[in-house]
């Protein structure tokens, strides 16, 4: 029987953490640190660490559930790009920065270097984001590889996981954002939200927020089997990260849509979730060079038959023998 | 969070599989030159022996109650689905219209039971939908088809449009009006209307993808009382019943995720032949397909357990589905541009994905429309799903 909830040992970290963080990492919470010289909350940092964040055990449906919750509250911690590093490379207070820049605060980014990947000091002119935080030009040259092409592999997948769980949190927050709004907001005589030209977008919004989350889960769930000791696959890794993008956009537009002007100003939550939403999307490379790689795998018979899961397969991608009796091939 | 067969569910696939495996191309050419013949689609395809294979197996009503069927899971009715449908089996009254099935079993009297389920599962009875009418399609509660109690029968007049088999099943199960004075979902009644009975006629409706759905007039025809599923005026329940058997089907995702499949097959290994653009669609479909089963699935999981979010979670899978379905052959058409010139039901001598690229993209237009417009899911999603209110 198919089960599409995260286990009830997860909802239970899930739900304490969600509690925590609306106690402590509220609206007010995310506009200060946006305000501060770094970007970050000392405040929010400190509690998340005595929780017990940064020791969690290497689980993937534990860290996914971690990163929605995260998502959610928009927290101004880089919990995400410090984890996959921390668990898989066994380095603490260094960042994932592979594709762009590190965000400032850990003392060591991961970068690429050019057979691999490598440690540098997470230092140089700091730029604040659209997201609120702060990126650090790193000097990518001073890095010496430290680990192979494999590592880098795994270190990728598992971040495009946490990085797609954070959006996915963001994004059905937002969608809880615009519904609210559209539930109590008056036009001609009645609530935006019985509408059907608003409240086909917000179904919309929904909609693929929850496809993202239940890609998420696959792909954590897939990760935790035997063998695969608890890093996804590159291909599930490309796939919920590429669609993150994507959904994390349409969420925006469309929240913003039905939200009209009241959305569009400062003063609203919305556009602290829509320019997260936006810049997070800029930061784990381009979804179409996702896109063509996973094509590339799935074109590529070795690689196509090793991978495990896909849709309703067990591994590979199969055709049934009458098509593969009448289809050519060129 | 468990997305596992059991061992049963496992062997279970695994039965099927071996079934599909057995059908080799010049037997699925025979299955469609049947389909043909009797006006069947593509897209919910359907052949008479390949039924009737079905049923050796006892591969139909798996779901049905025992002594019938034997009580299959919802996972296991899912990946029966996906299956057949998945390899292009023809088998689409076996994975969905058998809901009909299943309400006569629930809400029939034991007389009616036992004439009907028999047949149903050796292949020899097949039933229609009669629920859409030519003034009440989305707003299905305005339909005027009115049974009239006239001692131990009832009167039917009216007609219903879309009736897809109708030409080839024995009975429609219909949706009518019992109580004159009632408006809406109260006053009605889910009636077993034999096809031959004096003052049915079916005529066909011809639709784009080049198969035949139907328009059934009744003209004061007679129907046994007992041939009512449920209490008279309750027809509402039993529809919606039926409705949340089959939520977690999948519209459009199933079939084109063998299309891609073997769309992956046909340039294996030649990725270098495709352009950017085609490699960045495959990638972008061959991910959304993966998200459109797991609404799918989703949907599955949380009927099974009676939540509350089902009924949105089946609309989110249904408008998902049928909307990327669309995209979907819209570009593999571009991709198989040869495909335009096969317009012959679907059927190639040189190229049978191009052709039936062809008739995917013709098919799609329904997917959208069949068993509720993405406008009525997106009300679903919108009303049950986020609590917005209705409309005026």
């Amino acid at each position: 029987m198919f089960d599409e909830r995260w286990s009830d040992e997860t909802r239970e970290v899930s739900s304490a953490l969600r509690s925590l963080l609306e106690g402590t990492c509220d609206e007010p919470a995310v506009r200060a640190a946006e305000s501060s010289a770094d970007g970050r909350s000392r405040e929010v940092e400190q509690h998340l660490r005595e929780f017990g964040l940064h020791d969690l055990p290497a689980e993937p449906e534990l860290l996914a559930a971690v990163s929605v919750e995260l998502g959610r509250s928009l927290a101004p911690v880089p919990w995400v790009e410090l984890t996959a590093v921390r668990i898989l490379l066994d380095v603490e207070d260094a960042v994932y920065a592979l594709e762009s820049d590190p965000p400032a605060g850990p003392g060591s980014a991961v970068v690429a270097t050019a057979s691999g990947i490598g440690l540098v000091a997470n230092q140089g002119e700091r730029e604040r984001t659209a997201a609120g935080d702060f990126l650090v030009r790193v000097d990518r040259g001073l890095a010496e590889q430290r680990w192979g092409e494999e590592d880098a592999q795994k270190l990728r997948a598992l971040t495009h996981m946490l990085a797609a769980a954070r959006v996915s949190g963001a994004a059905s927050k937002l969608v809880e954002i615009g519904v609210t709004y559209a539930k109590e907001r008056q036009a001609f005589g009645r609530s935006i939200g019985s509408y059907q030209a608003v409240a086909h977008k917000l179904a919309d919004a929904a909609t693929a927020a929850e496809g993202l989350e239940l890609i998420v889960k696959k792909t954590a769930w897939l990760a935790a089997r035997d063998g695969a000791n608890g890093v996804p696959q590159p291909i599930f890794g490309l796939m919920t990260w590429s669609h993150a993008v994507e959904v994390g956009r349409l969420v925006a537009r469309n929240v913003h849509q039905c939200m009209a002007g009241f959305g569009a100003t400062l003063e609203s939550p919305a556009q602290l979730y829509s320019r997260r939403l936006r810049s997070w999307a800029l930061r784990l490379g381009r979804p179409g060079d996702a896109h063509r790689e996973i094509a590339r795998i799935l074109l590529t018979p070795q690689r196509r038959d090793a991978v495990e899961g896909l849709w309703h397969e067990e591994r590979g991608v199969t055709v049934p023998r009458w098509a593969r009796e009448l289809d050519v091939t060129v | 969070m468990d997305f596992s067969l059991t061992d049963g569910e496992r062997a279970y696939r695994r039965k099927v599989r071996d079934l599909v495996q057995e059908v080799s191309g010049e037997q699925m050419r025979e299955y469609w030159a049947e389909q043909q013949a009797v006006g069947g689609d593509r897209i919910f395809p359907w052949a008479p022996s390949a039924h009737k294979l079905l049923a050796e197996r006892g591969l139909v009503g798996i779901d049905w109650p025992a002594p019938w069927g034997r009580g299959a899971t919802s996972s296991e009715n899912y990946i029966l689905s996906e299956e057949l449908v998945g390899s292009g089996f023809p088998s689409s009254p076996v994975t969905s219209s058998h809901a009909n099935v299943r309400a006569i079993i629930r809400n029939g009297t034991p007389e009616v039971v036992e004439e009907h389920v028999p047949k149903a599962l050796s292949g020899d009875r097949r039933y229609a939908d009669g629920l859409s009418e030519p003034e009440a399609g989305s707003d299905l509660f305005a339909l005027r088809t009115t049974a009239v109690r006239d001692g131990d029968e009832y009167v039917v007049t009216g007609s219903k449009l879309w009736t897809s088999y109708a030409h080839e099943a024995e009975y429609v199960s219909a949706l009518v009006r019992t109580d004159p004075e009632s408006t809406r979902h109260r006053g009605l009644s889910m009636l077993l209307i034999p096809l031959d009975a004096a003052g049915v006629d079916i005529q066909p409706v011809w639709v784009i993808g080049g198969w035949r759905v139907n328009q059934c007039f009744f003209d004061a025809v007679r129907v046994p009382v007992s041939n009512r599923l449920g209490p008279e005026n309750e027809g509402a329940a039993i529809l919606s019943a039926g409705l949340a058997d089959e939520r977690s089907l999948s519209f459009g995702g199933t079939d084109s995720r063998l299309l891609l499949a073997r769309l992956l097959h046909r340039f294996a290994g030649a990725a270098d032949d495709l352009d950017d653009s085609d490699l960045e669609a495959i990638g972008r479909f061959a991910t959304r397909l993966e998200v459109e089963r797991m609404l799918n699935i989703s949907a599955n999981a949380k009927g099974a357990r009676g939540a509350e979010s089902a009924a949105a979670a089946g609309s989110m899978g249904k408008l998902y589905g049928s909307e990327l379905a669309q995209e979907f052959a819209q570009w593999l058409n571009e991709l198989l541009p040869e495909s335009i010139y096969r317009t012959e039901w679907g059927v190639s001598v040189d190229d049978q994905l191009a052709a039936d690229a062809e008739w995917f993209v013709r098919g799609t237009v329904t997917m959208t429309i069949a068993g509720g417009t993405s406008e009525i899911q997106r009300n679903t999603i919108a009303q049950r799903g986020l609590g917005l209110p209705r409309g005026a």
